[in-house]
């Protein structure tokens, strides 16, 4: 975990380790975990805010959300329960994906250890 | 005012003293008068995070707005949920891991000045006592109207009981108080709910039908549109929506009352389940009311549709519901006031006192008693 790092080095700081904590950080291993951590969380964002601010630009300028999907209910209504599931599954996404990259980091501090201490 | 909603405010404010008597005893320092010690488990912080949301705003409003403007009115939960992935994703874990008790740690873990502190402080007691003052008059005029006492009597109630939970309990009474408040809401939704679901002989497509012929809107009701008729309105007010919840210190504090980073963003995800279900429970809410009760009493009772809520619980579950769901709002008013307060409480004795006035040469007992003493203003 980048920040957890981070902060950890902060308390380090005052322990007199900060020479090892910074270059645990510049490591390739740690910036390869901050490379992928934002390879994951950009995409994501992007794509939740594209589908979130899509219902009311589609509701705005267009009658499409106003057609009947199933029944007497408009589509409108099915969008916004897809968000409903949008918001679980992203959810769900994003505990499995950190669960990853706190594998990753808890490896990159046993792998350097040695050197740290 | 009827003795039963009487008894069961009465119930409300004892339950709520009791558990802020039980936190007194384990408030012993700054952490746990600040965060509760972190001690939170992510199911606990998950359901205080929801309680802490699904504020009398969104409970009267909503279903409010559901019942007098249909779609429009839904808006606000579709923002309100989406929000949390905002917060999931860019907000919980670099929050949980550079703070301590308030927002200006955070932001200063990084960019460590004293004027960075204090904007960031300024900035959590502007939003909070705006925020604060809304709750307030929604609170003299809710108990106005449930109980029949006078309105400035309401407003001073309401603030003696968020007092004495904020000075005695910290965080710890605020929590609880928000997580059984959150309880109760989320019960009293569900029974009246299941009361709407089943006058519709639990059919979605009836429910559907049947209000685009009760309101005055007719098939307009269910399109997007009757409210923001324009587009950049509309698309202005979900961005307020989406991006909101990130800027509401005391929800923002709820990440510094767990343990570490991963009970954190577990939390978010749990409060994600309740608030989605809460949410949805809006629309049989809204609806029922448009059907039930009609537009014109909701207006009449209150132009915004405020009492709407209400209204549907006593039409269809009498005086003993409308009692229930009275005192629910009424919880709910209280406990995210005591959120309120104690985050600018935190703002005020650990940023601006303690770390400003100060220069951090201050103990942590000096710190809790400038917190306890601020609130008696």
């Amino acid at each position: 975990m980048g920040v957890q790092v981070h902060q950890k080095q902060e308390s380090d700081i005052k322990k007199g380790k900060k020479i090892t904590y910074t270059s645990l950080v510049q490591t390739d291993d740690f910036q390869e975990l901050l490379k992928q951590k934002k390879a994951f969380i950009l995409p994501m964002t992007l794509f939740f805010f594209g589908f979130y601010f899509l219902l009311p630009i589609l509701a705005a300028y267009t009658k499409v959300l106003t057609y009947q999907a199933i029944g007497h209910i408009p589509w409108a209504w099915i969008y916004a329960l897809l968000q409903f599931m949008l918001v679980w599954v992203c959810g769900f996404i994003y505990i499995k994906k950190s669960e990853k990259y706190d594998n990753l980091a808890a490896n990159i501090l046993a792998k350097h250890k040695e050197e740290l201490d | 005012m009827s003795t039963m909603a009487l008894s069961l405010f009465l119930g409300i404010i004892l339950l709520t003293l009791t558990i802020t008597y039980l936190s007194s005893k384990r408030t012993k320092n700054a952490s746990d008068f600040y965060t509760a010690g972190g001690g939170l488990t992510a199911w606990q912080n998950g359901l205080a995070v929801a309680g802490d949301f699904m504020s009398a705003a969104s409970f009267l409003g909503i279903t409010g707005a559901i019942a007098l403007i249909g779609f429009d009115g839904f808006y606000m939960s579709i923002g309100n949920l989406v929000a949390f992935l905002f917060l999931l994703y860019l907000v919980s874990e670099p929050l949980r891991n550079l703070g301590k008790y308030t927002m200006a740690d955070m932001i200063t873990a990084r960019f460590n000045s004293k004027k960075v502190r204090g904007v960031a402080a300024l900035n959590t007691l502007v939003i909070s006592i705006f925020y604060m003052i809304a709750q307030l008059v929604g609170a003299g005029g809710l108990i106005k109207l449930l109980l029949g006492i006078d309105y400035a009597w309401s407003v001073l109630l309401v603030g003696v009981l968020m007092t004495i939970y904020v000075i005695f309990g910290g965080m710890t009474a605020t929590s609880w108080v928000q997580i059984t408040k959150a309880v109760l809401l989320l019960a009293g939704s569900f029974v009246l709910t299941f009361i709407v679901f089943a006058k519709f002989n639990f059919n979605v497509m009836n429910m559907f039908e049947h209000v685009k012929s009760v309101t005055p809107l007719g098939d307009a009701f269910l399109n997007p549109g009757n409210k923001y008729k324009d587009g950049l309105d509309m698309i202005s007010f979900n961005m307020a929506l989406v991006l909101g919840a990130a800027g509401l210190p005391h929800l923002l504090v709820r990440f510094f009352t767990v343990k570490d980073a991963v009970t954190a963003r577990k939390s978010v995800v749990y409060s994600t389940w309740f608030i989605g279900a809460f949410f949805i429970m809006t629309i049989f809410l809204g609806f029922g009311a448009a059907a039930f009760v009609g537009f014109d009493n909701i207006v009449a009772a209150n132009p915004a549709g405020n009492m709407a809520a209400p209204l549907l619980a006593l039409t269809v579950g009498g005086e003993i519901l409308f009692a229930f769901v009275s005192a629910v709002a009424f919880a709910t008013i209280l406990a995210v006031v005591s959120g309120l307060v104690l985050t600018s409480a935190s703002a005020f004795a650990h940023d601006i006192y303690g770390q400003i006035i100060k220069g951090g040469n201050v103990t942590e007992k000096q710190q809790v008693l400038v917190a306890r003493l601020l609130q008696l203003e």
